[in-house]
């Protein structure tokens, strides 16, 4: 597994450009055979389009093999539903996983 | 504005957290829907007052209707523009697969002590600073562009 530390991008993530850019400056880094999770620690905020715009072109890349790792961050999770209905992609299915392994570490 | 909000006495991190990504994708969608499409003045205005507890952005872009009438060239009035931009996934740079920002900041403001004024050409929404249902109408006075006021 390789993990992806939002952190490294700064502590406020906004704007679909940037998110671009983030992912453009990681994928070479990144091995396509290997899943990878996303660890928001020690990340302020993200936007919902920062979050869009990265996470839709990793999984692209990674060909869905993209886990996100439980977080607490205000901003991630009050993305992460309406990005996980917004469409039946890679993308939905990611955020909807995530979303369930939250829901049973809290119960 | 992140960092001056946490320092600030009163605000937790959870509501930093919530106040950035609302003022960043309100303030991000001003250039992603204006790029090259500016009636006058580009760029937008951004400003706000930890202590009277309140952030404002405004552009003098397209506004949303315009934005929206590419995708849904049905719609007749600001009001539902607004309506449809901050209650259904569609954007007005379609095919992408955009066009859910406003409805988490809808989803934030309805759920947390933050509210939201938003305004374009006559249209408006309004979101109360204590968690409630969202409201959108008319107004008398036009807004070109649009101008935002968050309340926290």
């Amino acid at each position: 597994m390789q993990t992806i530390q939002l952190k490294k991008f700064g502590n406020v993530l906004v704007s679909r450009p940037a998110g671009l850019e983030a992912f453009n400056g990681i994928r070479p880094t990144l091995e396509q055979s290997t899943p990878v999770e996303i660890d928001f620690d020690d990340v302020l905020a993200v936007t919902p389009s920062w979050l869009d715009e990265f996470l839709t072109n990793l999984a692209e890349y990674m060909d869905g093999k993209v886990e996100l790792l439980p977080t607490k961050n205000a901003s991630v999770l009050a993305a992460l539903p309406v990005l996980g209905m917004a469409r039946e992609d890679a993308v939905a299915e990611i955020v909807q996983r995530a979303l369930k392994r939250m829901e049973e570490k809290s119960t | 504005m992140g960092g001056l909000l946490l320092q600030s006495e009163g605000i937790s991190e959870e509501m930093t957290s919530l106040l950035t990504s609302v003022a960043g994708e309100v303030g991000d969608n001003s250039f992603m829907h204006n790029v090259a499409n500016w009636q006058d003045v580009p760029g937008i205005f951004f400003a706000y007052d930890i202590g009277k507890r309140f952030i404002v952005l405004a552009d003098r872009g397209q506004g949303v209707r315009a934005t929206l009438s590419r995708v849904r060239p049905d719609l007749k009035t600001d009001a539902e523009a607004l309506k449809v931009g901050f209650t259904e996934i569609v954007s007005g740079r379609a095919p992408e697969k955009r066009g859910n920002g406003l409805k988490v900041v809808r989803g934030i403001a309805e759920s947390s002590p933050i509210g939201l004024q938003f305004r374009s050409g006559l249209g408006v929404v309004q979101i109360p600073r204590q968690p409630g249902p969202t409201e959108i109408g008319t107004t008398a006075e036009n807004v070109r562009g649009t101008y935002a006021v968050i309340t926290f």
